[in-house]
């Protein structure tokens, strides 16, 4: 816990410093009260409050105690800050081997969808969806993607290769696809209800 | 406004997560279930317009062209969304790595101004952020779309961007994951009424997904990859891709 606090009054100097260096004393006021409308989106300092890349890691395997430095986070830091919280989950919760907990741990670390963009191109017959760069596919992830399913099959199931105590009844909730279909040309989204 | 006041999503598949754990281990879960009462923090769960449901990268309309999605603010009803519009206050950004050291090479920033149904969206970047990290200032850059929310702007073979209401695209049997574990259940809505006891230990089929009927905001934009990969990547190069959002 050292290296968190270390950090984060590291971070904390840092804000102050740069909102010194690009505000006026009344900006600076602004800033420490929250009264932020005296500075104008141009020469504000935005201050990260959330942040996402994979599906379930932060909120399924990080512990809640570390969610709010898990959204203020940085994905350069995330193997030396989550590593023990996504090894203890699989190992503690979903009781699997360390050896499988620590590659579930280095796929999903740094908390970033990992793509290759170029592999469809390559070869049109390359797996695209969640976590398949890990085979070789395009990785990122796709709307129609069932991430609970492949979740669940990753922590609980054999999905990354690993039958050792799999739990198989608790690989899916059953449910496999979206509500109603997605579009084929941009946007993509369905429409609203 | 129909009363629906669900979790996040994610709260769900945490609980989700840890009442699978199984028989062998289910007490740990329950006892982990019980010390907290939402899985987001504070702060995410009182403004749901800071809150990122979900982030997407998927091939576009051709294959030298990448889709992005960023989605925020679900569960909006039916009802609920006519007026949904995105937080003028927040910057939303779409960040990516393309050299494999986990800070930001290029971002992609989405803003609007208006509070209504003319509110306007400007996406600047991807260009290279004035600074990684946590704290950042908009891109010095003219915006490279700017047009209304819930319309297509753009050029299918440049830059297209679509920011507004639309189905969430999200799909999880919720409910079934409260029976299972009612202490995360929600105080309010029709979830609510579940518990306090366990009413089910196993998933369901046939399932519900709790989001049918649902709806998010969305941030969708395409591109060509070539915008986004660094130049002497080679071959195959590699991205990672999350989305902040900031104020």
């Amino acid at each position: 816990m050292g290296a968190r606090t270390i950090r984060h009054v590291a971070g904390l100097a840092a804000y102050f410093a740069l909102a010194a260096g690009c505000s006026d004393a009344a900006d600076q006021r602004g800033l420490v009260t929250g009264t932020r409308a005296v500075a104008t989106r141009e020469n504000r300092v935005f201050t990260q409050r959330e942040r996402l890349g994979n599906p379930l890691v932060s909120e399924v395997m990080i512990r809640k105690a570390h969610h709010h430095e898990h959204n203020t986070g940085l994905p350069s830091t995330d193997v030396s800050d989550f590593t023990d919280d996504l090894t203890g989950f699989v190992s503690g919760v979903a009781g699997r081997d360390a050896a499988y907990a620590n590659a579930i741990a280095g796929a999903l670390l740094p908390d970033v969808l990992v793509t290759y963009p170029k592999r469809d191109n390559l070869n049109p017959g390359t797996q695209v969806f969640w976590l398949s760069w890990v085979f070789g596919g395009y990785g990122g992830r796709r709307l129609t993607d069932d991430v609970v399913d492949i979740g669940l099959g990753a922590i609980f199931g054999s999905l990354l290769g690993n039958t050792n105590n799999v739990s198989p009844g608790l690989t899916t909730d059953n449910v496999s696809s979206n509500d109603v279909a997605f579009g084929s040309s941009f946007p993509y989204l369905a429409p609203r209800h | 406004m129909v009363p629906l006041r669900a979790p996040s999503r994610r709260a769900a598949l945490t609980i989700g997560a840890l009442l699978l754990a199984g028989a062998g281990s289910l007490s740990v879960a329950l006892r982990t279930s019980v010390a907290s009462d939402h899985q987001d923090t504070p702060e995410v769960e009182l403004h749901p317009r800071l809150d990122i449901n979900d982030v997407y990268a998927f091939p576009g309309s051709t294959v030298d062209r990448i889709a992005l999605v960023l989605t925020t603010s679900s569960p909006l009803t039916p009802p609920a969304s006519a007026g949904a519009v995105f937080d003028p206050d927040i910057l939303y950004q779409i960040k990516v790595d393309n050299t494999g050291d986990g800070v930001e090479d290029l971002v992609l920033q989405f803003t609007f101004d208006g509070e209504g149904p003319g509110q306007v969206v400007a996406l600047r970047g991807p260009a290279e952020p004035t600074q990684t990290g946590r704290l950042t200032t908009t891109l010095p850059l003219g915006a490279t779309l700017m047009g209304p929310t819930n319309t297509v702007l753009g050029s299918p073979s440049g830059v297209q961007l679509f920011a507004g209401v639309s189905d969430d695209p999200f799909y999880i049997d919720l409910e079934q994951f409260f029976k299972i574990i009612p202490d995360r259940a929600p105080v309010q809505g029709p979830l609510s009424k579940i518990g306090p006891t366990p009413e089910a230990s196993a998933f369901r089929s046939p399932a519900v997904d709790f989001l049918r009927g649902i709806n998010t905001l969305g941030i969708v934009v395409e591109l060509p990859e070539s915008m986004l990969i660094a130049p002497g990547s080679g071959s195959d190069p590699k991205l990672g891709i999350w989305a902040t959002t900031s104020r």
